[in-house]
């Protein structure tokens, strides 16, 4: 188990390596960084200030080095619209996005559920009465996320006036923005669940169950349980696509998140603060890949035990 | 096998076959959008700001206007230009990139693979959509940094299938024959093996272009890709969204006509991918997962 731990934690620190030389790269292939990190209008001899300040004007390879240490310590230059630390900033609209992506998350898999039980719990048998749902995904999985939310919108916010279409006031707040990330994640997980499910009920030990009589649902409880590993290794990679989802989402239903931070940010030109938040956001990617990877290891031991990749 | 193609032709419904569908719509919209400049009724930048958010079918406008006095009709004629222009470009610079390393790396194996595997391991630990921002946001934006940023978050899934199927085919002996004759590697990588992931290459990029298509929208949506004033499905649905209250065509047509474009090249991925299946005989059998890769996601 060690040995995997610490096999893992090296793809990790890899990956956080490259991650953060890519955000190096292209912050410092795309012009003078401190011409971006100054204010709108600032003049040459501030800029020059600027540069010496944050470093940029020693030598490439020693603002390599720095840059990681300045990640590591948080150091980031200041936000320019909310005038302080840019990591502060990212850290205060962090709850915002990990309740959107947390409730998100459990309406993904209470879907995925649903709709793979459905049509996998026949086996392979019963035709488009079973295998509607699997359309229903294939279409959500065809459909912008911006526009599922800007639907959403239109019927329940503009037409019905249900519900609320914008900001995070109050739990009903939550509901519009969820479903639509839901969406996003839903169909992978959906599509593994009713394969494996399919494939296990095709085992002897299923058939086995049945011939002693066990209820279709005490059946489909032991199938289901034995389905689980392939949808716990989609549910680690839909981990960034519900990262990267939130950015949409949190942007379309103007939720007060990590993600819709990093577009206004863009739109005021706060370069710092894009710098920052995106970086953060990769790094806590990669992070939550890690923690997902530890889990399957602890779920399968086939997977600690293999020699390396495959 | 045998038994199961048999069966999957016996369902077949001879009428209606959703890759034909997918490959019949795709096609129309190409052919729209190419004929854009001669069907649309009226110039899709020209303002009409008498009659501002129109309904359908007011002031001689069939489908309305936005909230600038625009042709809602005339722009989404042209709606589709960018989404296309720039999906088929990055599918064509991430295909090839993708496959020229993919067969380099399969073929030589030793040093370029490891480096490239691992470089697409670090990739692929990345959010595409984040990976798009931070170039986008830091990179400048214009047409080719956006068909780049989309390329380059395509190319691992090329290089992985067109690698692990040239490793596959390398030891087979018409390869080796070719090798023991003399004739130079590359020629070997080009004449013997490139035919070989055609066929890998073709379905990959068909459900690649959903997924370029999808970024391109998203990234328009979010003002990152093409820029106002000009008429781009993505960027009409976040400009419509504000009219919402009082005119919701503006924001709902367009996104219909994306969801439709998105659609077909999922159902026409599909299908080519199916087919390699049935016909693949033991190639595929050996490999279900490289003959058919999943479908692209919405970003």
């Amino acid at each position: 188990m060690l040995a995997f731990v610490l096999r893992r934690l090296g793809m990790t620190l890899v990956a956080v390596w490259g991650a953060l030389s890519a955000v190096f790269l292209v912050l410092h292939t795309s012009g003078d960084p401190a011409l971006m990190m100054a204010p709108v209008g600032a003049d040459e001899e501030q800029i020059a200030a600027l540069s010496h300040a944050l470093g940029y004007d020693r030598p490439i390879a020693e603002q390599y080095v720095a840059f990681f240490g300045d990640v590591l310590r948080g150091d980031f230059p200041d936000s320019l619209t909310f005038q302080q630390s840019a990591l502060h900033v990212v850290w205060e609209r962090l709850p915002a996005t990990l309740t959107l992506a947390a409730t998100a998350l459990a309406l993904a898999c209470l879907g995925a559920a649903a709709a793979g039980l459905w049509a996998g719990g026949a086996g392979g048998r019963g035709g488009a009465r079973r295998e509607w749902p699997m359309w229903l995904v294939f279409l959500a999985q065809s459909v912008p996320g911006f526009y599922i939310g800007v639907l959403l919108v239109w019927i329940f916010g503009v037409e019905l006036r249900w519900l609320p279409t914008s900001g995070a006031a109050g739990p009903a707040a939550l509901i519009l923005p969820a479903v639509t990330l839901a969406c996003g994640v839903t169909p992978p997980l959906a599509r593994v669940f009713r394969n494996s499910l399919r494939g296990e009920l095709a085992r002897p030990y299923t058939r086995t169950g049945t011939a002693l009589g066990m209820s279709r649902a005490r059946v489909l409880r032991h199938a289901a349980h034995g389905s689980m590993l392939p949808v716990v290794t989609v549910l680690g990679l839909e981990a960034g696509a519900l990262l990267g989802g939130t950015v949409i989402v949190e942007s379309v239903f103007s939720w007060p998140g990590v993600g819709q931070l990093v577009i206004t940010a863009l739109q005021n030109e706060d370069y710092p603060l894009v710098l920052a938040d995106l970086t953060f956001l990769i790094t806590a990617f990669v992070l939550v890949n890690l923690i997902v990877d530890l889990l399957y290891g602890l779920l399968d031991p086939r997977v600690r035990h293999s020699s390396g990749r495959s | 096998m045998r038994k199961t193609r048999k069966s999957r032709a016996a369902r077949r419904n001879p009428f209606f076959s959703a890759g034909a569908f997918g490959a019949f719509v795709l096609g129309a919209i190409v052919l729209v959008t190419l004929l854009a400049p001669l069907i649309a009724p009226h110039d899709p930048l020209a303002q009409d700001l008498a009659h501002t958010n129109a309904a359908p079918g007011e002031h001689g406008y069939l489908l309305g206007t936005d909230q600038l006095g625009r042709d809602l009709l005339s722009r989404l004629l042209y709606g589709a230009r960018t989404p296309l222009l720039v999906g088929v470009l990055a599918v064509l610079c991430g295909g090839l990139f993708g496959t020229a390393l993919g067969l380099l790396a399969g073929f030589t194996r030793g040093w370029p693979d490891q480096v490239l595997s691992r470089l697409t391991d670090i990739q692929l630990a990345l959010p595409s959509i984040l990976l798009a921002l931070l170039v986008l946001s830091f990179g400048g934006q214009s047409t080719a940094v956006l068909v780049l940023v989309i390329a380059l978050t395509g190319w691992p899934a090329y290089f992985r299938l067109v690698r692990a199927r040239v490793l596959a085919l390398r030891t087979s002996e018409y390869v080796e024959a070719s090798l023991t004759q003399g004739i130079p590697a590359w020629r070997v990588a080009v004449r013997d093996l490139l035919p070989g992931v055609r066929g890998l290459v073709a379905v990959t990029a068909t459900l690649d272009l959903s997924r370029a298509v999808l970024m391109e929208a998203g990234l328009s949506y979010l003002g990152l890709g093409a820029q106002a004033p000009e008429a781009d499905w993505g960027l009409m649905v976040s400009e419509g969204q504000g009219q919402l209250l009082s005119s919701w065509w503006i924001a709902v047509l367009p996104g219909l006509g994306l969801v439709f474009l998105v659609i077909s090249a999922n159902l026409l991925g599909d299908h080519l991918a199916h087919r390699r299946e049935d016909h693949g005989g033991r190639e595929a059998a050996a490999e279900p997962s490289l003959a058919a890769p999943t479908p692209a996601r919405t970003p």
